[in-house]
């Protein structure tokens, strides 16, 4: 591992700073992706930029017209157990308990969750991946089990975050400070698949840092449920999971966000489904139909295609629990 | 006075006849109705309480003054050639003491013509150079200096493609061990036993690559002590590693001493040296202080050992009426460039069942993989899924229960020799299994839903009987209490609980007046390895003999004392007792008369018997749900009856069958090396990617033991139970996939895209 220097921000803007002095810097917070990156060679910044001194950046709170605004280094594990969150974002609380570990969670940060790497193993070994500029992505002819179905197009890599999905579920955005500006980005736009002459895995830029996340309000009596399938039953990143946030007026559909982990580069919004449960009344055939449709467009690799299946099964599991459950 | 005898002891599957020095007395076993204060009742474990509290030293807690750290620096390629080295610069940084690699290493033979530090190197993970310096950080950073030329060659990872005419050569005897149909069994006449069945099944099982993963990786430090060397080493055997590494280096056995107190699990893969003893001792050697060398998480999986991958073409051929006419086996082992050859696969084809026709042929191949070392029953693990699938598929096809078809082709004696058994269970153990988890009543075959149960069961069959050499010593104090010593090791197991609950039943002393000493080769006598379930029936009649020494010398003393017929005495919770007299002496009043004078008692593990054939046996049974649109897999509960002979103590024997069957969920749905073939280099090793099972993969685990004596096995009446537990886990778990969705997974570990593949394919549910 390179010798790094460890140095504490006092502000956003001496932090932002920092990051810009310094083109070999990085932040730190939890650091459960960063130390990891580092001790395998995958990150070797020299100075790493403590945010966890600046006040205010663990705060959760609603602002004026009830959305939910989340300090970018508010741990998973305060977040989950927030009561509002647990009041009317559940969904939240839902993804973030089947993240991980405990242990994990106790450290790990929202912003820093958002933007962690992949986890395939080409990128995380000591291979010649297309991430690390090898020519091609390996996972795509070769261990392809845990890669993508969807919108693989030069890396097979998938976002392995829980909460992601979730946030994106709740039409969550990030608000990302510069030393310039200050902009908001919706979640949706804020990931980005890798490619040759782009290889960030989001629109975050070097010099930027993520100051808040923003989720709105959602509609009362809205109701959201993630569900994930791991290799075992905990402590495990996701083969593939479904965040759907669901609103309903009588019977019919209002709003539904359905969102799939662990299939492609970014949380992948299946919104051909979506469209076909909208305005509708949930019916146990539509739900199937929705279903059918949420792997619209997927081009499994020669070990993945197992992941179709398990995610038309996630999404049609979730709206019949959704369902049932507002029923009763 | 001792005498030598030869006597067969069995290893892993391995039966070798053996010269044993043994104590002329035959000590009449304790049978069903010996009655018994101590063996027999749960004592919590010695030590336990260091352990879970950190205060017990393992060899990586092992901290000497001036010592250094040793980093080393392995292969990048499954195959290649070291052009040049250059560590120059290494050697020059501040805080490096030593750099050792094939340019300055002393020419130490190790693998066939192979070196410790080999020009050639073959696979990823193997050795190239090691670094001694003040901190691990140094010495990682002077791993960075060293420029290593590789000139890459061919490879070959994968073992059908390595026995095919022309493959890349490994090692200059060619890939395939031994004969090219390896190690060949054969009874009877298959091609008859076929002829003569109704019903033959072919089917091919795969099992993959599992890493032991022990909690503590390979760890050892080494310091020298003028010309002797004393090494402090997380081991399976203290004195394997003495004779081996005296060997090695070519040091008089008396000058080193191998030390290993606690040691955080083996389960195969420290039973030998590595070449990690060897190059700590080097190191320190070079640098005259003491080295610490302990394997990183991803070397301990590249390089510290694995089960070998085994391809199993198993043939079966059966009468209608569930007769078993015919076994045939040929099963491949991918052993990796220094395994030392392929495990019992087939075993438990040669002698679970009263089959008159048996072949089987194990072929071990080498391949550009890190070496295949035991791992906790091997071969017969391996061997048991195949076998009790394909007996589960058979007994279906005939319409056959099961159970009852196992009960139908049930071997009285042992199929192979045709002698009788020591003792054998196993149909009581299936009848308690199946009463446990409610078989009879079991919901019949694929139900409704989504969530689909279905049980299955699998058999055990083991070795477990030991045998010498194996020794001990029981000292008296003057006070009363006892030291037990011998060169044993507790590789997780309960070994010092055990052998201290054996030593004060054999004195008649209480449990916590003895104190047992083990794992220093120079504090007690030989032991045998840790390993092929040995430990408690090798180990356990050594010190009972060694107690029941002691124990009539105690008397004899205690009779001329006392003025009394010393047949008229006896000892019981530490209180000498006279059947003439009323009045009873403390055990240290005895001793105490004659201070320092000590009573010295020795013993030796006697003989195995050499008409009878000893052996484990059980029967587990599994409940599974499976969710068939997300193929999800939970092992509900799982009832496992193992007949081990005596039980010594509950409670650790319980812990022994826990782990072996959350060890055999982890083998049966996601334990995996997996390899990357056109780059041979391995994907997952580490511990995110390489899953073992967590707390919530765990079924509700049911133990029941038979708990019966052996009376014959040897003077305890207590086998092995190390390696039982994990047998059976897999392919009841696998039969009980089967039953819940009619879809029978023939290569473990069972995952989820298997799952749901086969399900697409099969166009099922």
């Amino acid at each position: 591992m390179r010798p790094f220097e460890h140095v504490d921000a006092t502000s956003v803007s001496d932090a932002i700073a920092l990051l810009k002095a310094e083109p070999d810097g990085t932040i730190i917070a939890g650091g459960t992706d960063l130390l990891d990156l580092m001790k395998d060679g995958l990150a070797s910044p020299r100075v790493l930029i403590n945010v966890k001194t600046i006040d205010g950046l663990d705060r959760i709170e609603a602002d004026a017209a009830g959305h939910l605004i989340i300090g970018p280094i508010t741990t998973l594990a305060r977040l989950a157990e927030d009561a509002r969150v647990r009041q009317d974002f559940l969904l939240l609380s839902e993804a973030i308990s089947v993240t991980a570990s405990p242990q994990l969670r106790n450290m790990a940060t929202v912003a820093g969750n958002v933007c962690q790497r992949p986890r395939c193993w080409y990128y995380r070994g000591t291979f010649d991946c297309f991430l690390k500029g090898g020519n091609s992505c390996l996972a795509v002819g070769g261990r392809s089990r845990d890669s993508g179905i969807f919108g693989a197009a030069e890396c097979a890599a998938v976002n392995p975050s829980d909460l992601a999905p979730a946030l994106l579920a709740l039409g969550a955005s990030v608000v990302i400070e510069n030393a310039k500006r200050r902009r908001e980005v919706p979640l949706e736009s804020f990931f980005t698949a890798p490619q040759k002459d782009r290889p960030g895995f989001t629109v975050l830029g070097r010099d930027e840092m993520i100051v808040e996340v923003k989720v709105p309000k959602q509609p009362v009596g809205s109701r959201g449920i993630y569900l994930k399938a791991m290799e075992r039953k905990t402590w495990s990143f996701a083969q593939a999971s479904a965040a759907i946030q669901l609103s309903r007026a009588e019977a019919r559909v209002t709003d539904v966000r359905i969102i799939l982990g662990g299939v492609a580069p970014v949380p992948w919004r299946a919104s051909a489904a979506e469209d076909v449960l909208r305005g509708k009344v949930p019916t146990g055939e539509l739900i199937e139909r929705v279903a059918a449709t949420a792997t619209d467009g997927a081009h499994p690799l020669g070990q993945n295609g197992y992941k179709v299946k398990l995610a038309k099964a996630l999404v049609k599991r979730g709206l019949a629990m959704l369902v049932d459950n507002s029923r009763s | 006075m001792p005498r030598i005898v030869r006597t067969k002891v069995e290893f892993e599957g391995e039966v070798r006849e053996r010269m044993a020095v043994v104590e002329e007395d035959h000590i009449t076993p304790w049978g069903s109705g010996t009655p018994l204060r101590i063996v027999g009742r749960s004592y919590p474990r010695t030590g336990g309480v260091e352990v879970v509290t950190g205060k017990a030293t393992y060899t990586a807690d092992v901290q000497l003054p001036g010592m250094l750290y040793c980093r080393i620096m392995r292969s990048p390629h499954p195959h290649a050639e070291i052009a040049s080295i250059d560590y120059v610069k290494a050697e020059s940084m501040s805080g490096v003491r030593a750099v050792l690699c094939h340019a300055n290493a002393p020419g130490i033979r190790w693998f066939g013509d192979s070196l410790l530090f080999d020009r050639i190197l073959r696979y990823e993970g193997e050795e190239v150079a090691a670094v001694a310096a003040d901190d691990e950080e140094i010495a990682d950073g002077a791993l960075s200096l060293i420029r290593v030329r590789y000139r890459e060659l061919p490879f070959v990872v994968e073992a059908e493609e390595a026995m095919k005419p022309g493959a890349v050569q490994i090692h200059p005897g060619g890939n395939i061990v031994g004969g090219p149909d390896g190690e060949v069994y054969r009874r009877g006449n298959v091609r008859e036993g076929f002829a003569k069945a109704d019903l033959v099944v072919e089917e091919r099982y795969e099992t993959p690559a599992a890493v032991h993963n022990c909690l503590e990786p390979h760890c050892c430090v080494a310091m020298w002590a003028g010309d002797e060397l004393v090494l402090w080493d997380s081991t399976q055997h203290v004195y394997g590693i003495r004779n081996e590494v005296a060997a090695t280096l070519g040091l008089p056995l008396n000058k080193v001493r191998v030390i290993s107190e606690f040691i955080g699990g083996g389960f195969g893969c420290k039973q030998g040296v590595g070449k990690h003893e060897i190059i700590a001792a080097l190191l320190a050697k070079m640098t005259g202080r003491p080295v610490k060398l302990a394997l990183s998480r991803r070397a301990e999986n590249l390089a510290g050992g694995v089960r070998h991958p085994t391809i199993q073409y198993l043939k079966a051929g059966v009468r209608r009426d569930g007769t078993l006419m015919a076994l045939q086996l040929r099963s491949i082992a991918n052993i990796g460039a220094y395994g030392m050859g392929g495990s019992e696969v087939g075993g438990p084809i040669r002698e679970l069942y009263r089959c008159p026709n048996v072949l089987t042929e194990q072929i071990a191949i080498h391949t550009n993989l890190g070496p295949a070392t035991a791992f906790r029953a091997p071969g017969y693990m391996e061997g048991m899924y195949g076998l009790e699938s394909m007996m589960d598929q058979i007994a279906r096809g005939l319409g056959i229960d099961p159970l009852q078809f196992r009960l139908l082709n049930y071997a009285e004696k042992d199929p192979m020799r045709g002698v009788s058994y020591s003792s054998k269970h196993l149909d009581k153990a299936y009848r308690t299994g199946a009463s446990i988890i409610g078989w009879e009543s079991r919901p019949g075959g694929q139900n409704a839903g989504a969530r689909r149960r279905g049980f299955g069961m699998a058999s055990q069959v083991w070795g477990g009987g030991g045998g010498p050499p194996a020794y001990a010593i029981v000292r008296l104090n003057a006070d009363g209490t006892a030291d037990v010593l011998t060169g044993t090791q507790d590789i997780g197991t309960g070994t010092k609980t055990v052998l201290s609950q054996i030593a004060a039943e054999e004195l008649g002393f209480k449990v916590e007046d003895v104190r047992v000493t083990i794992g220093d080769s120079r504090a007690g006598p030989y032991a045998p390895v840790s390993a092929g379930s040995m430990t408690v029936p090798s180990m356990g009649p050594a010190v009972r003999a060694a107690a029941r020494s002691a124990r009539e010398q105690l008397l004899n003393l205690a009779a001329d004392l006392l003025r009394v017929l010393a047949t008229e005495l006896s000892v019981k919770e530490g209180k000498i007792k006279s059947t003439a007299r009323p009045r009873e002496v403390a055990v240290g009043e005895i001793t105490g008369r004659i201070g320092d004078f000590m009573i010295i008692g020795q013993g030796a593990r006697g003989p195995n018997p050499s008409d009878a054939k000893v052996r484990t046996f059980g029967a587990q049974f599994a409940e599974v749900e499976v969710d068939v649109e997300t193929g999800d897999v939970t092992v509900l509960r799982v009832a496992a009856v193992h007949d081990f002979g005596r039980v010594i103590n509950p409670l650790t024997l319980g812990n022994q069958v826990e782990g072996g069957i959350v060890q055999g969920t982890g083998f049966a749905l996601m334990e995996e090396r997996i390899v990357d073939s056109p780059t041979g280099k391995a994907l997952n090793a580490n511990l995110e990617a390489y899953k073992v099972p967590t707390m919530l993969d765990v079924p509700s685990i049911e133990s029941h033991p038979i708990d019966l004596p052996d009376e014959i096995c040897n003077s305890i009446g207590a086998k092995g139970a190390g390696e039982p537990p994990i047998i059976p886990t897999a392919p009841a778990i696998a039969n009980a996939v089967f039953d819940a969705t009619g879809i029978r997974i023939r290569s473990l570990p069972i995952t989820r895209d298997k799952l749901l593949e086969e399900i697409r394919r099969n166009a099922a549910f």
